[in-house]
């Protein structure tokens, strides 16, 4: 055969691809749990380097080249798209259990066997675990009643799950460093929030009948809402696209400050949204109303949501953007490019046309204006100050608009884009030469952005914000005293906002902090000790009734539903090390150990799990106090992090097509076979 | 007069010539001399050539000229090295695919494309290139097959490397073997059709509890999806559902079923697929935003483009185009179709749809005028819109003849996931859409293949209503029925063809075990094969059980029918037993209330059997491979 064309059939060692998995998954064992270690990925010179904090971003760096790699990869994209949170436990979990499936392989046990076991293992933690399930009403009364105000603030600055459960002074000395535990004041702040609450004098506040309690709550859900006067807490009531400051706090998993952002805009969205309507999908905080502007050069404490739309535009945009305040603006909104070559996706220019210059038919050569003065002009007819594009301006043309005190804002999210369609009645078009009256929008403001006393002069420009009435649309500014911390700036936001949204959403919550899983380990033990009467309903799962494999099921059941809560267990001690309340994986084994036989019998009350035992000198899992969950991202965490074990384990071989099948070198036993 | 003058003229001329020649004759002599000799060896040299290959190839460059390779020719192909280490590696990738707890293959290009993770022929054999010409007959046969009926492609694959090896080991000459596997082929497809066969369930479509289980056991037989038991269920019951809709309500002498249309979802859950009947197509969230609410009415008028009406220019050949400064083609192309969009107006057309990018121009001019405008709405939609809608598609931009247009019931947006989809509801549904989810691309894409695998496969129940029983029951059975015959009535096919006893057992041997070896195949962690002897079912065993009480160790057989409480006896699958007549009833009430039944197709499973055998009656057959290499 011609190499490079046919295919070889590479046969590997059994369980090569989960090896591979088990490496991969090794690297981002750091960022498990609320303490996340950044790590720098370089390039092999050393010229480039990036700072990644989570698990998504860090796979996004390694090269994957195999087809194992290539799967993880896919499968942490794919859960990363669909829930923007759980990324780390998924990455985690496969190293673990593929660990865990490459033993059982060890001690003989048939492939077949392990699938059908972990599956069912999984299946029955995923089923029952809806008893540490808890509604958000629940978990606020639960919180509410057994936390003060103070100690919430207390654990809203020292989240990782190892507060003594007395809240004193120690809790205090535990605080993480990063949380600022000053408070911002500023006066535009004030002004910004208190705006579309002014906007919507006529709705009653928290009009949103969510079925949540009426009774007013203490919030401290946010120190951006704090009212001018001084260091109090706001009071608010709840409901306004929101849920309990416990609640969010437990979301936050040790970032609360992007929590309180997070919240700030489900609060802001709730309010702006135009007609509530009823059940819980009302006060899901809409991501896709959610924009992030990141600032470089403030320090993080200056990070603030604000209703609107912030954007960094030129110096002199900005100047542009001041004299334009006083008025209500006339927008137009481009979904393409603002360029002259620019054409619509889908459209092929005709190479081979080309223009004859001079005058055949007696045109005058050359008395068409340029492109760009019929741009200036057919803005200026339409009287159109504000035009927002979702593709590239050229800088040229934003200067010359901007001396025309006009304002053009170029690379604008769709999204943006369909907001200010619907607050201002303008229509998207592609080009300018389609805009008629009906296109142009009114009523948006522009102002300059300042975040409190400091106002943002970067040196790529200024930051401005846009407002319209009834704008469905909350920007977060995040703001990082180092450029490079912006992108992981921005994916702690969006983790926060993506836990968040998923419990309003669904409206329930687990218990986290580690509970769940050391429920589901208690939960496993108890299954593998029951033997063959584990489940009697499905005799071998997906194994056919008649095969042999289905009998033996209860001989191999306690050694693989082992390596399952195996893999439970290194999730608790790594946790338990990242947030070093164990000094070593060994002190965190014999603590989770010790913590399975102190929780007794069969029905293990998940409450006591968080009501925790309270030892001065210990510290439990049990004792964190109120780390939340969302529960899907966590249930299809777990469930695709096993798919993809179990997928890999059940592979014997590769196919490999195409190019690059043919290694060079003598022949071998470990050649790839040729058809 | 002037004629002779010419003559005179001529003559002169050569006799100048003559005397020119006269003079020089030495170096004429000499000249001619090496001509002649250089012309021989021309003709040496080419007639050398000519010897050495058969013809001599023009290329472009006339100065190039390349000798042609000479043919291969391999005499007893069969026989070599070669083509049995690769026809038992061919088997051992197919095999190991085989059942509900084979195991995967990944395929993937080894520098960082896509991965295809599967155990299905289709996959499998679309990648598979293989060089070796044999084995090409065998790939290409079985590639039409599950082209054909989707269906049974591993057993197809696997049972006919098992008659060619299996024959190879006897030693007997290609035709008789040929003659009598011809034989026992319609002595196995004469029994699976005939009213005595108790592997052959007739399908009541009263009831779907054969179908669901038909469906079920085609998606338990492909670990690659992923799916757990509770969403087999939910998806069997969405595949048997999506079936259901695409049958006419009215139907006449010959039904014309209608399609479904498998739309993507990746990334959610799998239970979240649905079924919904009309056409879904994906449109982006930016788009649902600007279209107005429908006006009511009974239904909407709708066109059909299919060509581009972005206002590309239509080729323009080669060459080049001169415009004139001034005169824009993108403009007039743009008002050709505003033209367009002007007559659609005047026709009362209500929705517009087209299978590639509409510009926005035209977009905005439809949007004005209230008509609907759906664009991308890709290839693969376009027939069943047309179907559904009753349209003629639209090629050209000029004037739109009136009975082109058609007509839906209505039209919604609806939202799943994350994306956004308008719902098509045509006025004679036989058309459904169905949204399958699942977790990641790859097991979504082996999902995907699986569904159409089991939409085809009840299409062809509903031609020919019958079910076989799945798990190797129905091998083992038919090579314990053949055995019989062979054993107890061999005079008919003595007599049809002409051999000897000893060569009919040995090939019908040779058959048998080649069947029961696929049984086998269904085996993958060491377990042992049992057959009992009273049904000649297939029973699986841990590997090394102690050979007494069999009843205690066995629960039930492969296809799930009967189990191991019954009196009955039984033997390893490979060790040799009294010849025996298997049972020939089938116990309806079982049949008709168990839910863990493992079926197949019987449509594909014939045809399946059929290609196996004539497949290697074709490979058995070859005694020279003469290989073209230029």
């Amino acid at each position: 055969m011609i190499p490079g064309e046919g295919q070889g059939v590479v046969s590997r060692r059994q369980h090569a691809g989960l090896q591979h998995l088990a490496s991969f998954a090794e690297a981002g064992r750091t960022f498990l749990g609320p303490v996340k270690s950044p790590k720098f990925i370089t390039d092999g010179q050393g010229q480039e380097s990036v700072l990644v904090t989570s698990a998504a971003r860090l796979l996004e760096g390694l090269d994957l080249s195999g087809a194992a790699g290539q799967l993880l990869r896919e499968a942490v994209l794919a859960h990363s798209n669909a829930y923007g949170t759980g990324v780390s436990t998924l990455l985690f979990l496969v190293g673990a259990w593929s660990a865990g499936a490459e033993e059982c392989l060890h001690l003989g046990v048939p492939v077949p066997v392990i699938a059908a076991v972990m599956e069912e293992g999984l299946r029955v933690c995923t089923d029952e675990a809806g008893s540490l399930q808890a509604s958000l009403d629940q978990v606020s009364t639960l919180l509410d009643s057994t936390q003060t105000l103070s100690s919430l603030d207390t654990h809203s600055a020292s989240l990782c799950p190892c507060v003594p459960s007395a809240p004193g002074p120690a809790a205090h000395s535990l605080a993480l460093p990063r949380l600022p535990r000053t408070r911002v004041q500023s006066p535009s702040l004030t002004r910004w929030q208190t705006e579309p609450q002014r906007s919507l004098s006529g709705a009653p506040r928290g009009r949103l009948p969510t079925g949540h309690r009426s009774r007013e709550l203490a919030l401290a859900c946010s120190r951006h809402f704090c009212g001018a006067g001084g260091g109090e807490w706001a009071r608010q009531p709840q409901g306004a696209g929101g849920c309990s400051a416990a609640v969010e706090l437990g979301l936050s998993h040790g970032d609360a400050g992007s929590m309180r952002l997070a919240a700030a805009a489900a609060r802001l969205l709730g309010q702006s949204s135009p007609a509530p309507r009823d059940g819980p999908q009302a006060c899901a905080l809409d991501l896709t109303r959610v924009v992030t502007c990141c600032l470089p050069g403030l320090p993080e404490a200056a990070s603030l949501v604000c209703a609107g739309y912030v954007a960094v535009v030129p110096v002199a945009s900005a100047t542009v953007a001041r004299d334009l305040q006083a008025r209500p603006l006339q927008v137009l909104l481009l979904e393409g490019d603002l360029t002259e070559s620019y054409r619509h996706p889908g459209f092929r220019p005709p190479a081979n046309v080309s223009t004859v210059l001079g005058s055949v038919w007696g045109w005058p050569a050359g008395t068409e204006k340029p492109w760009a003065d019929r741009v200036l002009q057919a803005l200026a007819q339409l009287c159109v100050d504000l035009v927002l594009v979702q593709g590239l301006v050229p800088e040229h043309l934003a200067e010359r608009c901007a001396r025309g005190q006009r304002l053009v804002l170029g690379s604008v999210a769709g999204c943006v884009l369909q907001a200010f369609a619907e607050a201002s009645r303008a229509r998207p078009v592609a080009y300018l030469s389609q805009v008629d009256g009906d296109c142009v929008g009114s009523g948006v403001r522009v102002a300059p952005w300042h975040s409190g006393t400091v106002g943002v002069a970067a040196e790529a420009g200024a930051a401005v914000t846009l407002q319209a009435e009834g704008l469905r649309l909350v920007t977060a500014v995040l703001t990082s005293p180092l450029a490079t911390q912006g992108q992981s700036r921005a994916d702690r936001f969006w983790a926060c906002a993506c836990r968040l949204h998923h419990a309003l959403r669904e409206q329930r919550v687990f218990l986290g902090g580690g509970a769940l899983e050391l429920w589901c380990l208690r939960r496993l033990q108890a299954l593998a000790g029951q033997g063959s009467g584990g489940a009697p309903t499905a005799p071998g799962g997906l194994l056919g009734g008649g095969s042999w494999l289905a009998s033996s099921l209860a001989h191999y059941r306690p050694a693989v539903l082992g390596r399952l809560a195996r893999g439970w267990h290194r999730y608790l001690c790594v946790l338990l090390c990242n947030t070093a309340r164990c000094a070593s994986e060994l002190e965190a084994d014999s603590l989770v150990q010790r913590l399975l036989q102190d929780a007794v019998g069969p029905c293990w009350p998940p409450a006591r799990a968080w009501g925790g035992r309270s030892e001065p000198g210990t510290c439990a899992l049990g004792e964190a106090p109120a780390v939340l969950d969302a529960v899907t991202p966590k249930l299809e965490a777990w469930r695709r992090a096993l798919d993809l074990v179990l997928l890999v384990l059940q592979t014997d071989s590769e196919v490999v097509t195409g190019p690059g099948c043919m290694p060079a070198g003598p022949p071998g036993p470990e050649d790839p076979l040729l058809l | 007069k002037e004629a002779a003058f010419n003559l005179s003229l001529i003559l002169k001329e050569e006799m100048k010539n003559t005397s020119w020649i006269r003079k020089n004759w030495l170096l004429v002599a000499g000249v001619s001399f090496i001509g002649v000799h250089l012309g021989t060896y021309f003709l040496q040299w080419s007639a050398k050539q000519s010897v050495k290959s058969q013809s001599v190839i023009k290329r472009k460059n006339m100065s190039h000229l390349e000798a042609k390779k000479p043919s291969l020719c391999e005499s007893e192909p069969l026989a070599s090295e070669r083509f049995r280490t690769t026809l038992s590696v061919f088997k051992g990738i197919v095999s190991s695919c085989y059942g509900p707890t084979g195991r995967l293959k990944q395929l993937h290009n080894g520098i960082g494309g896509s991965v295809c993770t599967t155990s299905q022929s289709s996959a499998l054999l679309a990648n598979l290139s293989v060089t070796h010409p044999i084995l090409k007959i065998l790939t290409t046969s079985l590639q039409n097959h599950v082209s054909c009926f989707s269906d049974c492609g591993l057993f197809t694959a696997i049972l006919c490397c098992n008659l060619i090896e299996n024959a190879q080991r006897i030693g007997l000459t290609p035709t008789t073997v040929i003659k009598l596997n011809k034989h026992l082929l319609s002595l196995c497809t004469s029994y699976l059709s005939s009213e005595v066969c108790c592997c052959r369930i007739s399908v009541d479509f009263s009831s779907t509890h054969l179908l669901l289980c038909l469906v079920r056991s085609i998606l338990t037989s492909k670990p690659a999806c992923m799916l757990i038991k509770k969403e087999i269920d939910h998806v069997s019951a969405l595949i048997l559902k999506a079936f259901l809709l695409t049958i006419p309500e009215n139907a006449k002498d010959h039904i014309i079923l209608g399609k479904s249309i498998i739309i993507p979802l990746k990334g959610q859950r799998v239970i979240d697929s649905t079924v919904l009947p009309g056409i879904l197509i994906e449109v982006p969230d930016i788009q649902v935003m600007k279209i107005l609410p429908v006006k009511k009415s009974d239904s909407l008028k709708v066109a059909l483009f299919c060509s581009s009406l972005s206002g590309d220019l239509s080729d323009t050949g080669e060459g080049t185009v001169l415009v004139t400064y001034g005169v824009s083609l993108e403009n007039a192309v743009l008002e050709q179709l505003l033209n367009l969009g002007r007559q659609l107006v005047n026709d009362g057309v209500d929705l517009v749809l087209c299978q590639k990018v509409i510009h926005p121009s035209l977009k905005q001019f439809l949007s004005v005028h209230h008509i609907i405008a759906i664009d991308r709405v890709g290839v693969a939609l376009m027939e069943p819109l047309s179907k559904a809608t009753g349209t003629q598609p639209i090629g050209s931009l000029d004037s739109i003849s009136p009975n082109s247009y058609g007509s839906v019931k209505d039209l919604r947006s609806t939202k799943f996931g994350s994306k956004h989809f308008f719902h098509l509801l045509p006025n004679e549904a036989t058309v459904c859409s169905l949204l399958l989810c699942n977790r990641n691309d790859t097991t979504w894409d082996e999902l995907k293949r699986t569904c159409q695998t089991a939409l085809h496969v009840l299409q062809l129940t509903i031609k020919e209503p019958y079910i076989l029983l799945g798990g190797g029951c129905t091998e083992t059975h038919l090579a314990a029925y053949i055995r019989y015959k062979i054993c107890n009535e061999p005079e008919n096919i003595l007599k049809d063809n002409g051999c000897t006893q000893v060569e009919l057992q040995l090939i019908a041997e040779a058959f048998c075990s080649a069947l029961e070896s696929l049984a086998r195949s269904l085996e993958h962690d060491g377990g042992d094969i049992l057959t009992d002897l009273k049904y000649g079912h297939f029973w699986s065993v841990q590997a090394n059980s102690p050979s007494v009480n069999w009843q205690d160790l066995l629960s039930r057989c492969g296809c799930g029918l009967y189990n191991s409480q019954e009196e009955l006896s039984w033997s390893f699958l490979r060790s040799t037993h009294q010849a025996f007549m298997p049972q020939t009833c089938l116990p309806h009430e079982a049949v008709s209330s168990d839910n863990n039944l493992t079926l197949d197709c019987f449509t594909s499973k014939i045809s399946g059997l059929q290609v196996a055998v004539e497949t290697a009656n074709l490979i058995l057959d070859l005694s020279y491979v003469i290989e073209d290499n230029n």
